[in-house]
């Protein structure tokens, strides 16, 4: 079904293409290796092109797709961020913007929000999964069905989770006040501030590091550590020089990762404050939906900019990753 | 010899039995229970509210009820919202699938050389957080267009899509060895329509299949395309939740429940989905980036 038309120029020479491809492979072994079904080369069709139109037609409408709904969409942003507002001139001043107080302490909250919850998470998230690597069968699947679902809870759902628990009416506002009567709000705490919002992000932290660090930490193998025993070392020396070096390339990786999920986030944080809180996501949702003054060469550099740190986080991730793959594969 | 063997031995014994020290074993344990606490109590706390009458002066609730529920379901808004979330859910889980498998699987296939740049194309979302790829797509298609907004929005949900959906197919046909099976099929005489048929899809279908679910998480609580680029004109669940909000928030809190048991039955059929493969389904930790 997948790329007939290409195949059937080979398909006369099918039964005995084997041997061609036995000969094909002696020739020249890398085409061999690439090419081994459909064995083109005794065709009519030159062998490259044979392989062009039999990958080709498959992959045309994903590559179409990338191309009008990631590529195109994304050139514009950045050329409009290069463009003065009005005269469409070029400019460095859209990035210059950002150093405004306004954009600037946004970015800034974002930046210290993100990778604080990230920290949180990833520690409390690391810990959570080396317990439940320690249980086994069923309390592990369970602990793990658990993990796996919340993952996916975040966005407006999960701010309204958090508003029963601790607003300014809430289950825990509620239990202080009548069981002990300590008024919570608004002088103890509050929700709808950076202590609020940090809460609810490490909400959506924890059971990502537990789906990102669980790979990892199951790969250690006990045979290091009974090494260790026996060659008299006690446990936290282990720790300290096999287990705990051995985890920080997937760690590092995780929090990298818990860091660029974070700093993307926009939905939760809407949710819970509604805009008072100023971060660098809001901000960008503000400049366009605000009809009154939408200045899109600020946007779009703003909007690059988180990218373009997202894009970075995400590269030091994989880049790790891989890195761990000398001791953990 | 034979003594320090069974020293050695009851050494690696007691070992696997305290595998860390006493004070580390109990933090471990703590952080796992506080974690657990903390996954669960704002979802119970939801739960209580949206089912109690009046609770203000009282320890706990003065009754229970579904009045709330009934209320929320009977708003105007509901089925609308409801349906158009479901509406770009069903458009994305049908595109996204046909735009991947068929790349991935001519690649597996034919070119294995090129697979590294098509991931490169199906990761670079990832990158585009909600409220950035909303104003790409309103630079570049709406307001010089003037397009179909929730037509371009369903397109966006597939292109949020890419990340986990080639990763999930990616992972099934590397796990059946697609290559392999097809060659051996073709050998023994199999045209392409049965090996396609009867070997590449079901190969891919788990991958496929959970795909399509994180599909379904991902639209349940996609807010920031959704407000920002279909906006007031075409308003979805997560809108309507987030303006109920305003208004009174026990119907709020019926509606986060009803959106979170949505996922948790989504979320529960993913394990389901992984579980009866036990290769995996390649997506586990793939942030949606929905939050």
């Amino acid at each position: 079904m997948i790329a007939t038309r290409a195949v059937d120029p080979g398909a006369a020479v099918r039964e005995a293409s084997r041997v061609a491809v036995q000969s094909d492979l002696l020739v020249n072994p890398v085409a061999g290796r690439d090419d081994a079904v459909s064995a083109p080369s005794v065709s009519a069709v030159p062998a490259w092109r044979a392989r062009l139109g039999s990958v080709l037609w498959p992959v045309i409408p994903f590559l179409l797709f990338c191309f009008v709904l990631e590529i195109v969409p994304v050139a514009i942003l950045i050329r409009d961020s290069f463009r003065e507002l009005g005269n469409g001139a070029f400019t460095l001043r859209n990035y210059g913007a950002i150093a405004e107080p306004l954009y600037w302490h946004s970015l800034r909250n974002s930046i210290l929000l993100s990778a604080g919850t990230a920290l949180i998470g990833a520690i409390w998230g690391a810990l959570a999964c080396a317990a439940i690597v320690r249980e086994g069968g069923r309390v592990q699947r369970w602990l793990m069905g658990m993990i796996a679902t919340t993952s996916n809870f975040s966005g407006i759902p999960l701010a309204l989770a958090f508003i029963a628990l601790l607003g300014a009416s809430g289950l825990v506002t509620l239990l202080a006040r009548n069981l002990f009567g300590i008024r919570l709000y608004p002088q103890h705490f509050s929700l709808y501030s950076w202590t609020g919002l940090t809460l609810v992000y490490t909400y959506f932290q924890i059971p990502l590091m537990v789906l990102l660090f669980l790979p990892a930490i199951s790969r250690l193998k006990p045979q290091w550590q009974e090494a260790s025993a026996m060659l008299g070392a006690p446990s936290w020396v282990y720790w300290r020089r096999v287990g705990l070096p051995v985890m920080a390339a997937p760690f590092l990786a995780a929090l990298a990762l818990l860091f660029a999920s974070a700093l993307g986030a926009y939905a939760t944080a809407w949710g819970l404050s509604g805009g008072k809180l100023s971060l660098f996501t809001i901000q960008i949702a503000f400049e366009v939906n605000g009809d009154v003054s939408f200045d899109p060469g600020k946007a779009s550099a703003m909007s690059l900019t988180l990218a373009a740190i997202m894009a970075i986080s995400i590269l030091a991730a994989q880049l790790l990753a891989r890195r761990s793959q000398r001791w953990l594969s | 010899m034979a003594i320090v063997m069974a020293a050695e031995e009851t050494a690696v014994q007691q070992m696997r039995r305290k595998p860390r020290a006493q004070v580390g074993s109990i933090l471990l344990r703590v952080a796992l229970i506080a974690a657990v606490l903390y996954l669960a109590l704002p979802l119970l706390a939801t739960l209580a509210f949206s089912l109690a009458t009046v609770w203000s002066r009282t320890v706990l609730p003065e009754g229970y009820t579904l009045e709330w529920y009934v209320a929320a379901v009977m708003d105007d808004r509901f089925w609308p919202t409801t349906l158009r979330t479901l509406q770009a859910t069903l458009g994305a889980a049908i595109i996204s699938p046909l735009l991947v498998a068929p790349a991935l699987l001519a690649v597996h296939l034919r070119a294995p050389k090129w697979k590294p740049w098509l991931e490169f194309l199906s990761i670079v979302p990832w990158a585009l957080p909600g409220v950035v790829l909303a104003l790409a797509m309103i630079r570049a298609y709406i307001s010089p267009f003037n397009v179909s907004r929730p037509g371009l929005l369903i397109l966006t949900y597939v292109l949020l899509s890419l990340p986990f959906m080639f990763r999930s197919i990616d992972a099934s046909l590397s796990a059946i060895d697609a290559r392999t099976l097809s060659e051996a099929a073709q050998m023994l005489g199999a045209g392409w329509f049965d090996i396609g048929r009867r070997i590449l899809l079901p190969g891919i279908m788990p991958g496929l299949m959970s795909g399509v679910l994180l599909i379904a998480a991902l639209g349940a609580g996609e807010f920031a395309l959704a407000s920002l680029m279909a906006g007031s004109g075409w308003k979805t669940f997560p809108i309507y939740q987030a303006q109920a909000q305003g208004v009174d928030g026990r119907i709020a809190s019926a509606l986060a429940i009803i959106g979170l048991l949505y996922v948790l039955v989504v979320s529960l059929l993913l394990l389901f989905v992984a579980g009866r493969n036990r290769s995996g389904t390649g997506a586990a930790g793939m942030p949606l980036v929905n939050k």
